[in-house]
C-alpha cells in the first residue's frame, strides 16, 4: 500500500505565508490545487485509495465516516498534525473543500480571505482548533463517538453527535468533557435510546445538558465516573432539560474542572 | 456553597486554610527515553506523602483513591489513572501526546462515603459536618505539572527554539520590522534588503552581539511583553518552561511587566555587556574598514 503525503512544516508556514501575501488568496479560486508544488514528505500514514470520490460534501457525517475509515489507524500525533490536515485541505481534497465551502471571486475579499483562514488551515492544535477544523473536526468527532461494541450500529451514536453542528463543534465536542470515553457513551447512548426526547429544541436541551454537566464537573472528577452515571443523571434530570428554556441551568462554579477547552489548554 | 471563600461544600485537603497539619506533598520523577527510541514511551512515577489519618483511612477501607488526571489537548486525550498505594506510575505512548501535557493528582472517593467528617478540617467546615461524600469528589488536591512532550528535546536556551528572522516576501512595501506573534516562533520579518544584510554579518561574531542587542532584544521585549498566561503558542510554552527550569530567573515574573527587560536580558545573555566587550573589536574593524575605503579610494584615484 502506498504511503499518505503530507507537508513538512516549512512547507505548511509557507502555504501560510503565500496565502497571507496580497492576492495570495486568489489562488484558492482555482479548480486546480496550487499547493502540490510545495515539499512534502511521505508518512508511515497508509494512503486510503480514491480519497476523493468517498467523500460528500452534502453530507457532513457521510464525509465524516469515510474519512475515518480511510485513516483508521491514524495515532493520535499523526491526528493532530499541521502538514497531515493541510496537504488534505490543500491537495487530496481540494475539489471537496471547493464544493463543501464554495468561494467565489464576487466574494468580499475580506470574507472570503476569513473562510479560507478558518476552513483550509489548522492552528495550533489543540481540542478546541481540532473539532473546528472541517476535516479534522470530523475525523475526531468519529473517533470519539464510535462504539465496535455496537456492532453493526457502531456508528449510532456518531450519527446523534453530529445531528447538530453546535453539538460537535460547541459543546460536548470542545469540552473537556468529550474526552472522556464514559461521558460521551453515556450521554449518547441516552440520547439514542430516547430519540423521541431529542425531537425538538435539539440544540436547546444539549446546551442545558452540557451546562449540567460542566456544573457538575466543578465539584467531581467525572473521570471517576462509568457510563451509567451519565445516563441516570440524565434520567434524573429529565423534566429540567426537556424544557430548556423553562429553568435556569445551574452556572459554571469557579472551581470547575469541567470547562470548554480553549485553544490555549 | 462556599464558607470563607472556599470552594467545595466539604473539606478537601491541600485547598488554601482548610485542613490543618502538614499539606501533602508529592515527588516526581520522569523518565524521558533518548529522541531516537521512539517504541519507548515516556513514563512519569509520583510519589505522594500525606498526614491526614482521616483519608488515609478511607484509602486503606477502599473507600478513596490516588488518582492522577493527565490531560493532553492536542490529542484530546484525558485519562485517569489510580491507584490504592501512595505512587502513581504514567506510562505515555510516544505517538500518544503532542505540546502540553498535564498531570494533576488528587485523593477522591471511589465509593459513596456517608458521615464524612475530617477531624482535621478548620472550624467552618466543623459545624457543618458531617458530610456525604459523592464518587468522584476531590477528597485532597495534592499537586499539578505540566510537561511539553514537542519541547523536551530542545535546548531551550538556544534562540532558535524561539525565535526566527525572516525575510518580508508577503510586503515588499515594508520599511519597518515586523513581528508575528501568532507563529510557533516569536517571527521577525525584515524588509528584504534589511535581511539579506542581516544574513550576511549575523553569523560573524562582533555583528551578532549588535544584531542581538538591538533586533533581537527589540522583539524579544515586544514579544514578552504581549506573552499571555493561557500559553496559546509553542513560543509562549517555551519561555514559559525555560524561566521556571532555570535559576537565573528567580523572582522574576511576565507577569509583572517591570521585569520583562531584565527577563529578555537574562534570555539573551546580557547582551549589552556583551556587546560591550564587542565595541572595541568594532572600533578595529571600522578602522580597517576606514583603511580599506581610504586604499579604494586612492587606487581609484
Amino acid at each position: 500500500m502506498s504511503k499518505q503525503f503530507i507537508f513538512s512544516k516549512a512547507a505548511v508556514d509557507e502555504i501560510e505565508a503565500a496565502f497571507n501575501a496580497p492576492g495570495g488568496d486568489a489562488a484558492y479560486l482555482s479548480p486546480t490545487p496550487f499547493a502540490v508544488a510545495f515539499k512534502t514528505l511521505e508518512s508511515p500514514i497508509d494512503a486510503p485509495l480514491q480519497l476523493p470520490s468517498r467523500v460528500n460534501p452534502k453530507s457532513d457525517i457521510d464525509t465524516a465516516i469515510a474519512l475515518y475509515e480511510a485513516y483508521p489507524n491514524l495515532n493520535p500525533l499523526e491526528a493532530s498534525s499541521r502538514g497531515f490536515w493541510t496537504y488534505l485541505t490543500h491537495v487530496d481534497l481540494w475539489s471537496y473543500m471547493r464544493n463543501r465551502f464554495p468561494l467565489s471571486a464576487d466574494m468580499d475579499v475580506a470574507a472570503r480571505r476569513n473562510k479560507i483562514k478558518d476552513k483550509w488551515f489548522l492552528g495550533e492544535p489543540s481540542q478546541w482548533s481540532l473539532m473546528r477544523h472541517p476535516l479534522a473536526g470530523l475525523w475526531w468527532g468519529v473517533k470519539l463517538s464510535v462504539d465496535e461494541s455496537r456492532g453493526v450500529g457502531k456508528y449510532d451514536l456518531t450519527r446523534i453527535l453530529f445531528r447538530d453542528l453546535d453539538f460537535l463543534t460547541r459543546t460536548l465536542g470542545t469540552y473537556q468533557l468529550g474526552r472522556l470515553p464514559a461521558a460521551v457513551r453515556g450521554i449518547l447512548g441516552y440520547m439514542f435510546n430516547h430519540q423521541e426526547d431529542f425531537k425538538g429544541q435539539f440544540e436547546d436541551k444539549t446546551r442545558y445538558i452540557m451546562k449540567h454537566f460542566n456544573s457538575m464537573g466543578g465539584a467531581l472528577h467525572l473521570g471517576c465516573l462509568d457510563e451509567n452515571f451519565y445516563a441516570d443523571e440524565l434520567d434524573r434530570t429529565r423534566d429540567e432539560w426537556l424544557n430548556p428554556n423553562n429553568k435556569t441551568a445551574p452556572e459554571a462554579q469557579p472551581a470547575a474542572a469541567e470547562t470548554q477547552s480553549s485553544s490555549q489548554s | 456553597m462556599r464558607a470563607n471563600d472556599l470552594n467545595f461544600p466539604f473539606p478537601v485537603l491541600g485547598m488554601p486554610g482548610v485542613m490543618q497539619g502538614d499539606p501533602p506533598k508529592v515527588a516526581y520523577t520522569s523518565y524521558i527515553p533518548d529522541k531516537n527510541l521512539i517504541q519507548v514511551p515516556y513514563r512519569w512515577v509520583f510519589d505522594i506523602d500525606i498526614k491526614n489519618q482521616c483519608i488515609l483511612n478511607l484509602i486503606q477501607a477502599g473507600k478513596a483513591q490516588y488518582m492522577c488526571e493527565v490531560t493532553c489537548s492536542a490529542t484530546l486525550m484525558r485519562k485517569c489513572i489510580f491507584s490504592s498505594t501512595p505512587k502513581i506510575e504514567v506510562v505515555l505512548g510516544r505517538r500518544e501526546v503532542n505540546k502540553r501535557v498535564e498531570f494533576a493528582l488528587y485523593v477522591v472517593a471511589k465509593k459513596h462515603i456517608a458521615n464524612y467528617d475530617n477531624d482535621a478540617a478548620n472550624e467552618d467546615y466543623r459545624e457543618l459536618a458531617p458530610f456525604d461524600i459523592d464518587v468522584g469528589s476531590p477528597l485532597a488536591v495534592l499537586s499539578s505539572y505540566r510537561w511539553d512532550a514537542d519541547l523536551c528535546y530542545e535546548d531551550l536556551t538556544s534562540l532558535r527554539s524561539i525565535l526566527q528572522v525572516l525575510k518580508n516576501t508577503s510586503d515588499p512595501t515594508q520599511e519597518y520590522v515586523t513581528l508575528n506573534l501568532e507563529h510557533e516562533y516569536i517571527q521577525i520579518f525584515l524588509p528584504a534588503q534589511q535581511y539579506d544584510a542581516f544574513m550576511e554579518k549575523s553569523h560573524t561574531d562582533a555583528f551578532g552581539e549588535v544584531i542581538k542587542s538591538s533586533l533581537i532584544l527589540y522583539a524579544l521585549q515586544a514579544a514578552l511583553n504581549q506573552f499571555s498566561s493561557d500559553l496559546t503558542h509553542r513560543w509562549e510554552r517555551a519561555v514559559d518552561t525555560y524561566i521556571r527550569q532555570d535559576s537565573k530567573f528567580e523572582g522574576l515574573s511576565l507577569e509583572n511587566k517591570g521585569d520583562i527587560p531584565l527577563i529578555a536580558a537574562k534570555m539573551l545573555g546580557n547582551p549589552f555587556k556583551r556587546l560591550g566587550e564587542t565595541l572595541p573589536k568594532l572600533t578595529v574593524l571600522s578602522a580597517e574598514s576606514a583603511e580599506v575605503s581610504g586604499d579604494e579610494e586612492e587606487e581609484a584615484e
